[in-house]
């Protein structure tokens, strides 16, 4: 018999702590409640959030939550601070490489508008600099770069350019305008290998030609030039070597946790949660061992659940694919909401997923994951690999979510849509998430129970 | 047959001299159609469709933005008579220069394939001394004639390659202004007449396909050196675009001809849907200490009542 | 207390200008009766109002009635509602069930436009919406109607004279209506703006419809009613389009048949 677990308030997450503490509760240091987050740094947004009610998500939120804290101590330690921009996964690896360095992803200030409900008013700074809600919700981080009162500014900004969505790069320069140097280094639009041309194959079933891959190394390169320059030492091959194997670790273990969530019968942990998992494969947080402490605990506990048929949502959810991020968290709480869970996503950086290729020369085998980038192809390449996951993980309907303002969005979905329409007849439904959904719930709330009946509809075939 | 090219960085001459007479895609677009899907760039929306319009030609597309890339994508689907030219982003390594020289050569297999003929070293080099002859003539023409006669100049080049060898001069006149932005089409040079009817005068056009986009004097072919690489190396080092990161070159481009020319104030024209130049109005103003008056595409092409208003009392500020 | 040898159903349609009602009675496969009432802030106490009036107006009262679906905006709103369902799957089921070889279903609502795809048997197979702009919507025909000061049954009959439709470009319905007040400055003849505007719903919708639009196709919703849309709609789409009887009350009947489908056991 399955038990469908609740998700709790932030109230009730007061109670549970209480109650977890009493029972001995063993945290680390930057653990404690949910609800100091909302008096102490303003996270607003909590209070409409629904949690996860283990102890290991409560460790994941609170790494989440407090990443500036753990970059400022950092900083105050020694350590060099690395912004590495838009590339999802790539140039961490380089800078986890060498000791005294950390990256983080400045991108990533797109979650404080919704985190804070927007009191931290950094779209609104972001308007006054030029860059209006035309362009994505990762404008926020240019706000955050200009009052500093979020995220310590780095030592090195690194940003890719090229094969890259033209409003993360407008904003991107606009930041160096604003007096901030920026490292940018060149990504091609990866493309199939032409007759005659010697081909390269990329992790994800990918293919492009040899030359992009040598032009994407010596970019690598050079990035490994600078980041050695600043940590006063150089990331020789066995230092990259050992930091492409502690890469690997945390995406073999969120490999082992996406599988343990999205192969289960019913769903053991939520949207939400996942969601944030996942994006520790980008940048580890700020702090690689300690992530790979959370992805093990999030995977025993959902297989812990699985095997004990407790879930989130259970067996007749319906199974979602879930494509883009969201701005406003909220959103994937209402997915559960809608009678669905996920079973697949794809976040946008499904090459941080994929393991790095150890057998290969170390910058080489970076390259190759680089140009795998599914926004450096084309559209298609990526709705395919979206087919193939939906095919892997029975998905019955889809969700692409829309940022507002990514310039990919518009062309993209539509093409996605018509492709797993086409290939698996599938129900795809998109919606539109910006930094604060609250006036749009109804709304969003139609559009996914309506995919969901669906889906349920289809299951009486 | 024509081959269409969407961006004044793929080298005209190099498909001159594959046989095929290059077009700039400038004076063929059509008028942004009334309605798209939000937050896709007017310019770049009608490429999908665009060898519909024009059968029996071919269209060679870039990867200077997100959009054209993305409507590279869906375009390439329907038929092989597209090419998607990468265009570097960065400029400072060897290695992008490089990546921009073998595209030019991945060009010329595409057009052979469709029934060029890769020219012998000789012949590329006779076709790019004539394009540069023509560039000095336009660079000698653009300053002694009105703004919408210069901007057709441009465009009649960028179209098929012309140039007419003389024309009586008349001089601007109004409120200097620069005009900066990315693609402007045929049907919406009647902007350059209308800010004259208000008392501004365009002395720096700095759109595409505009003054920026008109390359120096080719440099002497040094012994040895093949004519290929002459000409990529050109086009990588004097192109001047709002995509370049960083877009310092477009900066230090606009910064010597803005105070050469006395400018007063910028008109920014973006598609509708473009970050990349709509993104560059404050950089822009505070790097220059101008007004600056963004202008959306519909806004260019049907200049009404409200927009004139918009623009006269731009100039009227800075007489 | 319900009578359970009785198989009358009702459907709600608590839409975002209107709230509908349809009784059905399934043992004879009929309409019992249909109603129609503007919304307000109360929509609870109007819905309530609106049922128990139909119902006393059909010789019944709530007893008589074995299940209650809500769809639309405000179907989470209807607190006698036994169920909720979207209107998506409501309209498809209610036009399946008036027109059974309907392939696509053009929804347009005073707030929101939809595109529904129907397979075999009347399943959804896939859909879009708009419900986010007004542009495409009725709330475009009102503005407009209001401009130019008529009402929307005179807005439809206008558009018929038009010779040369007048083309809206603005994305936006409050830059669209800027448009029209310089259109009419600029003695462009009222059917022309009429007609021009309907173009532009119409040229919304078809683009939402992509390529996957297959016909037969209804129309239905409130705007179905008027005349000019479906002659726009015919153009931009170059297909026939039937329209749905009594199109306002698809939704609400669409509801009252899936009522009944819960009462026997399935959906």
């Amino acid at each position: 018999m399955n038990a469908v677990l609740r998700q709790l308030t932030l109230e009730e997450w007061d109670s549970h702590y209480a109650e977890l503490a009493r029972q001995g509760l063993r945290e680390p240091a930057y653990g404690g409640p949910l609800r100091r987050h909302v008096e102490q740094e303003h996270d607003l947004r909590l209070s409409q959030l629904r949690f996860d009610p283990s102890p290991a998500a409560l460790r994941l939120w609170n790494f989440l939550l407090t990443e500036n804290h753990r970059l400022r101590i950092a900083r105050f330690h020694g350590d060099k601070l690395v912004g590495a921009m838009k590339d999802l996964g790539t140039v961490p690896v380089l800078a986890y490489a060498l000791p005294g360095v950390r990256a983080f992803y400045p991108d990533g200030a797109w979650w404080t508008p919704c985190l804070m409900e927007c009191s931290d008013r950094l779209l609104q700074q972001a308007e006054t600099l030029g860059i209006d809600a035309s362009f994505c919700p990762v404008r926020a981080m240019l706000g955050a770069f200009e009052n500093e009162q979020h995220f310590p500014l780095p030592d090195l900004l690194v940003c890719s350019a090229g094969a890259v969505c033209d409003d993360f790069s407008a904003i991107a320069q606009r930041l160096e305008h604003r007096g901030h140097p920026v490292l940018w280094w060149e990504i091609p639009r990866r493309r199939l290998p032409e007759p005659g041309e010697a081909s390269c194959a990329l992790p994800g079933g990918l293919f492009a030609p040899q030359a992009q891959v040598d032009c994407v190394r010596e970019e690598l390169e050079r990035i490994a030039v600078a980041l050695g320059i600043l940590a006063g030492c150089e990331l020789d091959l066995p230092r990259l070597q050992n930091g492409i194997r502690e890469a690997n670790r945390v995406r073999a273990q969120l490999g082992e946790l996406r599988h343990a969530v999205y192969a289960a019968p019913g769903s053991p942990l939520p949207a939400l949660e996942m969601l944030i998992a996942e994006m520790l494969a980008i940048h580890f947080c700020s702090d690689r061992e300690e992530c790979l402490e959370i992805l093990a605990d999030l995977t025993t506990e959902a297989r812990h659940r699985a095997q004990t048929r407790q879930f989130i949502a259970g067996e007749n959810a319906a199974r979602v694919f879930w494509i883009n991020p969201v701005a406003d968290l909220r959103a994937m709480n209402l997915l559960e909401a809608c009678g669905g869970r996920l079973c697949g996503t794809d976040f946008m950086f499904t090459h941080a997923l994929d393991l790095i290729p150890e057998d290969l020369p170390g910058l080489d085998a970076l390259a190759r994951i680089a140009l795998a980038d599914p926004m450096a192809g084309s559209a298609l390449d990526r709705a395919r690999r979206i087919v193939l996951e939906c095919r892997k993980s029975r998905a019955e309907a889809v969700v692409v979510s829309r940022i507002p303002g990514a310039s990919h969005c518009p062309w993209e979905t539509p093409l996605i849509q018509d492709f797993v329409r086409e290939q698996m007849g599938l129900p795809v439904v998109e919606v539109e998430i910006p930094p604060v959904c609250d006036a749009l719930i109804p709304a969003l709330r139609t559009r996914l129970q309506a995919v969901m009946e669906i889906a349920w509809s289809r299951r009486t075939i | 047959m024509k081959i269409f090219y969407s961006s004044p960085w793929v080298p005209a001459e190099w498909i001159k001299a594959h046989g095929f007479e290059p077009h700039g895609i400038w004076s063929a677009a059509a008028d942004p159609t009334i309605t798209k899907p939000e937050g896709v760039c007017a310019f770049a929306q009608q490429f999908p469709a665009f060898l519909k319009t024009f059968p029996h030609t071919a269209l060679i597309l870039t990867t200077a933005c997100d959009q054209m890339r993305r409507a590279a994508d869906i375009a390439d689907r329907s038929q092989a008579r597209v090419f998607l030219f990468n265009l570097p982003a960065t400029w400072q390594t060897p290695s992008v220069q490089q990546l921009y020289l073998s595209e030019i050569e991945r060009l010329g297999r595409f057009l052979v394939k469709l029934g060029g003929r890769a020219p012998p070293p000789e012949e590329l080099e006779t076709v790019m001394l004539e394009w540069d002859r023509r560039r000095q003539t336009l660079r000698d023409l653009l300053p002694r004639v009105r703004p919408r006669q210069a901007a057709e100049l441009l465009m009649k080049f960028f179209d098929d390659g012309t140039v007419p060898a003389l024309l009586p001069p008349t001089p601007s006149r109004g409120v200097p202004l620069a005009l900066i932005g990315g693609p402007i089409l045929q049907s919406q040079l009647d902007l350059l007449d209308r800010l004259e009817s208000v008392g501004g005068g365009v002395v720096l056009n700095a759109t595409e396909p505009g003054e920026r986009c008109l390359l120096p004097p080719l440099p002497p072919r040094l012994p040895g050196q093949r004519p290929i690489v002459v000409l990529a190396n050109h086009y990588f080092a004097h192109s001047i675009d709002v995509f370049h990161r960083p877009n310092s070159r477009l900066y230090n481009w606009l910064a010597t001809r803005l105070d050469e020319r006395h400018v007063r104030g910028i008109i920014l024209s973006a598609h509708v849907g473009c970050d990349l130049w709509r993104a560059e109005a404050a950089s822009l103003r505070e790097a220059f200490g101008l007004p600056v008056l963004l202008l959306d595409e519909h806004e260019i092409r049907n200049v009404g009542p409200r927009d004139l208003t918009r623009l006269g009392a731009f100039v009227e500020s800075l007489r | 207390m319900v009578q359970k040898n009785n198989m009358i159903c009702a459907g709600i349609d608590a839409g975002s200008r209107t709230i509908k009602i349809v009784l059905f009675d399934h043992a004879q496969s009929k309409v019992m009766a249909s109603a129609i009432t503007d919304q307000g802030v109360d929509q609870p106490r109007l819905a309530g109002e609106l049922y128990d009036r139909t119902l006393r107006e059909t010789g019944l009262d709530r007893t008589r009635v074995r299940r209650v679906v809500a769809t639309g905006y405000g179907r989470n709103r209807v607190p006698f509602a036994h169920t909720t369902i979207t209107e998506i799957t409501c309209h498809a089921c209610g036009v399946h069930h008036v027109m059974p070889d309907v392939r696509t279903i053009i929804e347009i609502g005073g707030q929101d436009s939809k595109v529904i795809l129907i397979e075999n048997g009347g399943r959804v197979r896939d859909f879009a919406m708009n419900d986010r702009c007004a542009a495409g919507t009725g709330r475009f025909l009102e503005i407009v109607a209001t401009r130019m000061g008529v009402d929307l049954p005179r807005l439809s009959e206008l558009s018929r004279d038009s010779r040369q439709p007048a083309i809206i470009s603005g994305t936006c319905v409050v830059f669209a209506e800027t448009e029209i007040v310089g259109l009419l400055a600029e003695g462009i003849p009222p059917a022309d703006i009429a007609a021009g505007v309907q173009n532009a719903i119409a040229t919304r919708v078809a683009t939402m419809a992509g390529r996957t639009l297959a016909p037969p196709v209804c129309f239905t919703g409130g705007v179905a009613l008027q005349v000019g849309m479906i002659r726009a709609l015919e153009n931009t789409l170059a297909l026939p389009v039937r329209v749905a009887p009594e199109p306002q009350f698809t939704g609400a009947l669409g509801a009252a048949l899936l009522a009944g489908r819960e009462v026997a056991g399935f959906r």
